[in-house]
């Protein structure tokens, strides 16, 4: 699975796609910079990197960048009609889905890290609270942002692999279902993805109890090992959906 | 006794509506065989089911006597040239190769070596370190078929193997794949001209519309045409003195007069042949030269097609 791999990764992150959203993953440094620029008043670094910035990280790339990518996976291979050359090898359907997945997640999720980690280390000269903090809080949401690209990443492949204009059904899931469902008081937002994430970042950034800037977060969300639970389980379930579709689908290019 | 390298029962596929291949039974056994058919016939779909690519929608695909479908080791005895010009772009040759040998399952080593080996055998050896963009259309089929030798398979679909080359890397092509089969593999080449498949193989089968219109040899294909009308052309100084004394003969079916020849369509063209070389002797007429118009594998398609 290693050659596999290795082609999807090195394509991937050389591709002109990759380079337009690189600049956008490095838009918290934006904000970080106006910030350590013209401080605003009464806000302190850390309030803007764990109360600003991590939610626009988690909720907006944390889910643009896995659309885009993993709608794409199979679909670059299907429209340059490369397909053939891989699938008529000795391997399993099953070992490029996991090599497209493996390649897709680590991917984005070092854009997105790459970019949040560079407005932490920005913001962590701002104060000395910051000086201590940034880091570490940079870190931990790095690894929210990962488990947000693996499990949206697995749900993206596979509706870039069972529907026609994936791109356009990502953006409904993306900004429909899991945006509204969201606003909506009750037990749907269990069927988010984002819930769990949020359930992470409250907790990586210590904010049990308090309101995200425009976010309307659960004061009471689930623990951290249900949470990271769930992705998995939803990027499991999400896999095996995909090898079912990639083994019975036809290619005709 | 072993099974036949390819069998196929009663293949057809569909999408919707459309039918794209029906009921398509054939066997193959080592040796060239030769898949005919204008574009559009289906020859491509036929090795997209070869290849797993596609499911039929009904009947039976076997290589070697297994199912492709969900067997994937059963590439390790089959190479695939596709027909779409597509590659990994920004790919040096060599390295195309190279990666696919490595996504084949080879050690980092061998599959150099197999690259390598593959690249000289289509001669484009000298070309391993050029970017597969700036190939010419020649150079990137050969590539096409290099990933194909890499593994040195039993069995080869070649779809349209030799479209874009010129005539010199054509016949080098062809003798490539004429050593292939020596060699003692089975090889299925798929083309829309005629003469390209009558220089590989004598076996052929002509595909049309998705159905199996013919199997056997160039001649039984030829042998088909006798069943419909032919197009003789024939040049001439007095083309109104021709087609008036050839329109009442029999077997002369149609007669059109264009400048400086008659184009006379007949059912009976040995007959029809045999009255133009004797009034031609005899000063009936004045014949400057005769052919048949109809011996390319296009015309040939346009006849059994009506």
């Amino acid at each position: 699975m290693i050659p596999v791999f290795l082609l999807f990764f090195r394509r991937l992150l050389f591709a002109k796609r990759t380079i337009f959203f690189g600049a956008i993953a490095f838009l918290p440094c934006l904000f970080a910079i106006v910030f350590r620029a013209h401080p605003p008043h009464g806000v302190d670094a850390l309030e803007m990197l764990r109360k600003f910035l991590a939610p626009i990280a988690l909720v907006f790339l944390g889910v643009l960048f896995p659309m885009f990518f993993g709608t794409t996976a199979f679909g670059d291979e299907i429209e340059g009609k490369t397909i053939p050359y891989l699938l008529t090898r000795p391997r399993r359907r099953l070992a490029f889905l996991l090599a497209k997945t493996a390649a897709v997640v680590l991917v984005t999720s070092l854009l997105l890290s790459a970019g949040f980690l560079s407005a932490a280390a920005i913001l962590q000269g701002a104060d000395p609270f910051a000086a201590q903090q940034a880091i570490p809080i940079g870190l931990g949401v790095c690894g929210v942002l990962f488990l947000a690209c693996l499990a949206y990443g697995c749900a993206f492949i596979l509706l870039g692999l069972a529907v026609p204009h994936p791109v356009l059904w990502g953006l409904l899931l993306s900004f429909g279902w899991e945006g509204f469902v969201a606003a909506i008081p009750g037990q749907l937002k269990a069927f988010t993805v984002q819930r769990y994430l949020e359930g992470l970042l409250t907790d990586v950034c210590g904010l049990q109890g308090e309101i995200f800037e425009g976010m309307p977060i659960e004061r009471d969300p689930p623990g951290p090992l249900a949470c990271v639970a769930v992705l998995l389980a939803l990027a499991a379930l999400f896999t095996a959906l995909s090898n079912r579709v990639l083994r019975r689908r036809d290619f005709a290019v | 006794m072993s099974p036949p390298v390819v069998f196929v029962r009663g293949l057809s596929k569909w999408y919707g509506e459309v039918i794209a291949l029906s009921d398509l039974s054939f066997e193959l056994a080592p040796g060239i065989a030769g898949l005919l058919g204008p574009n559009g016939a289906g020859k491509s779909t036929l090795f997209r089911l070869l290849t797993g690519l596609l499911r039929p929608s009904l009947g039976e695909v076997r290589l070697f006597g297994e199912e492709v479908e969900g067997n994937p080791p059963l590439f390790r005895r089959v190479g695939y040239c596709p027909e779409a010009d597509a590659f990994w772009e920004e790919m040096r040759a060599l390295e195309f190769v190279r990666t696919l040998a490595r996504i084949h399952g080879y050690g980092a080593r061998e599959a150099k070596e197999r690259a390598g080996r593959a690249l000289e055998r289509v001669k484009l050896a000298d070309r391993g370190k050029r970017r597969i963009g700036g190939l010419s259309h020649g150079q990137r089929q050969r590539l096409k078929f290099a990933q194909a030798l890499l593994h040195d398979p039993d069995l080869l679909l070649l779809d349209e193997p030799f479209n874009g080359m010129d005539p010199v890397l054509r016949r080098e092509t062809m003798e490539l794949v004429l050593s292939l089969a020596a060699e003692g593999k089975t090889i299925l080449v798929a083309s829309h001209v005629l003469y390209e498949v009558e220089a590989l193989t004598e076996r052929i089968l002509l595909l049309l519309r998705g159905h199996l219109r013919a199997e056997g040899s160039i001649a039984d294909i030829r042998d088909l045409l006798d069943e419909v009308p032919r197009k003789l052309v024939v040049a001439t100084p007095d083309p109104r003195g021709l087609a008036a004394a050839a329109a009442p003969r029999d077997g002369v079916v149609a007669v059109r007069r264009e400048k400086g020849r008659v184009a006379l369509e007949t059912d009976r063209p040995e007959e029809v042949l045999r009255w133009i070389t004797q009034a031609a002797a005899s000063g009936e007429v004045i014949v400057e030269e005769v052919y048949a118009a109809d011996e390319d594998l296009e015309s040939i398609f346009d006849l059994l097609v009506k």
